[in-house]
């Protein structure tokens, strides 16, 4: 297992830095090594590129998005390439798994994907679909709120009318985990309930 | 084995508050499947495309509060939906192995009286009605439903079925562990015991596209509308779905994907608790067919 990842180390920094023209050499190295830590399957990666050969939108995008590529700007520690530049862009992942399931070195990419996304969501560079179902789960508990023409539609059924939870239990549950502070400042120009 | 124990419904937002006819068709179901179903306050799950992807200590938290409902008076979680199943499991999967993480969150949980040990039990409706229930079981149960009625037949017997068992049913696989990730088959075992043919189609597998759809409308349609080619040509008369976020998906995009590519799809979506029920002698009007927006007079 050493020898292994000794070679992986000694063929990355043969292969990939002398290959890439925009690798500055000496850089800073924390990104990569924040990324390795909070998930640690993402070092072996050999850049075979099974991933992006079963992945459904790198076929359908032509190549636009590409997860080999994007785990190798993680591995090369190139932060901005990844949540300013967006080449290729995290979000256009469907989630499907597939990747992970073809991955020979096991490497969690739909897990390193989520945690990407976080990264954006920090910055307030989280795409707007996304922060606006973020704020429905503060504001109701729920992704999608309750209406009045489904609760109709479930009393026609004949359903029975489900428990309700205290919303302000979850507001409070959020705001521990600063979800809250995410969900603000999205396109809601009103204050969110509850505060 | 699950039946014998309490069993609590987990619908998840999608059914409960915009497609309630799926649980109506779940409850008449699990009915007669013996299984008696019980309510708790959940919230959402919460979504692991949406949430989990703005804070996963938000997703880890919600999702633990959910589980602490799964762990009192030795019950299981059943849920309708592979969206809340994966979220629920891989938040169980993270803190069952993660000690420092469970202390985070049960250090937060722990604010409101809520404090998660580890016992919850989620189980995907499609793993408790093939693993737990039995294929054999239902199976019988059509069979007597249909054997002195001289009115009508059994209005799947003979129906062609595309399954879409969708991605996050089995994957990721090495937490799930259920059903074959490139072959699944327990969908297709479903709609055999109730009268359909299940077709084999090429792009069974393929993701519907409702997590791309959210940022990348193009990419989404592109890829329901690769599902609905390969669907049409395998000769399918209906799509079954075992996810609430699959079923409003591949319904809804037909319609896009015909005004954008002037094509022509018209497949009608069912959950497949909705064929169950249909093969379990309900008729269309008590469960709800009405309120599907493709193909909704398949059955009269």
């Amino acid at each position: 297992m050493m020898q292994l990842n000794l070679f992986i180390t000694i063929y990355r920094k043969v292969l990939w830095e002398s290959s890439d023209p925009n690798i500055i050499k000496g850089k800073n190295i924390e990104w990569a090594l924040t990324l390795i830590k909070q998930n640690p399957s993402l070092y072996p990666c050999l850049q075979c590129g099974s991933c992006t050969g079963v992945c459904p939108i790198a076929e359908i995008s032509e190549g636009n998005f590409n997860p080999r590529k994007i785990i190798q700007n993680s591995l090369l520690s190139l932060k901005d390439r990844t949540l300013i530049d967006k080449m290729p862009n995290v979000w256009d992942c469907t989630l499907c798994n597939f990747c992970d399931e073809i991955c020979p070195q096991h490497i969690k990419l739909t897990e390193i994907f989520t945690f990407l996304k976080n990264k954006f969501a920090e910055l307030k560079e989280a795409p707007g679909g996304f922060l606006d179902e973020a704020e429905m789960v503060y504001k109701f508990g729920v992704s999608i709120p309750p209406q009045n023409a489904i609760t109709e539609r479930r009393k026609k059924l004949n359903l029975p009318s489900r428990p309700e939870f205290n919303i302000q239990e979850i507001h409070n549950l959020m705001k521990l985990t600063g979800f809250d502070k995410l969900v603000k400042n999205s396109n809601s120009k009103e204050e969110l309930e509850g505060d | 084995m699950v039946t014998e124990k309490n069993v609590k419904l987990f619908t998840g937002c999608i059914i409960k508050n915009r497609l309630p006819f799926i649980e109506k068709s779940a409850r008449v179901v699990l009915k007669k499947l013996g299984i008696n179903l019980q309510d708790e306050q959940f919230s959402c799950c919460p979504d692991p495309v949406g949430v989990a992807a703005i804070s996963l200590d938000a997703w880890l938290t919600l999702g633990a509060r959910n589980l602490t409902f799964g762990e009192k008076d030795k019950s299981a979680i059943l849920s309708l939906s592979n969206g809340c199943t994966v979220s629920l499991q891989l938040v169980n999967h993270h803190l069952q192995n993660d000690k420092e993480k469970l202390k985070k969150i049960n250090g937060i949980l722990g604010k409101e009286g809520y404090k998660y040990k580890k016992k919850a039990q989620v189980i995907h409706f499609v793993k408790l009605l093939v693993k737990d229930i039995g294929i054999t079981k239902i199976k019988g149960i059509v069979e007597e439903t249909w054997l002195n009625r001289s009115d009508k037949l059994n209005p799947i017997e003979g129906l062609k079925v595309a399954s879409h068992p969708g991605c996050h049913y089995n994957k990721p696989s090495e937490i799930l562990k259920w059903d074959d990730p490139d072959d699944p088959k327990f969908l297709d075992q479903l709609i055999q015991a109730i009268g359909g043919i299940p077709v084999k189609y090429e792009e069974k597998t393929l993701c519907c596209g409702s997590a791309v759809y959210r940022t990348r409308e193009d990419l989404g349609i592109e890829i329901s509308r690769r599902k609905y080619q390969s669907i049409k040509k395998a000769g399918a008369q209906a799509i079954a779905v075992n996810c609430p976020s699959c079923y409003q998906t591949l319904e809804s995009n037909q319609r896009k994907v015909n005004l954008k590519f002037e094509e022509e799809y018209m497949i009608p979506v069912f959950h497949i608790t909705e064929l169950m029920a249909l093969a379990f002698g309900h008729t269309p009007e008590e469960i709800g067919l009405k309120f599907h927006t493709v193909g909704k007079n398949l059955f009269g």
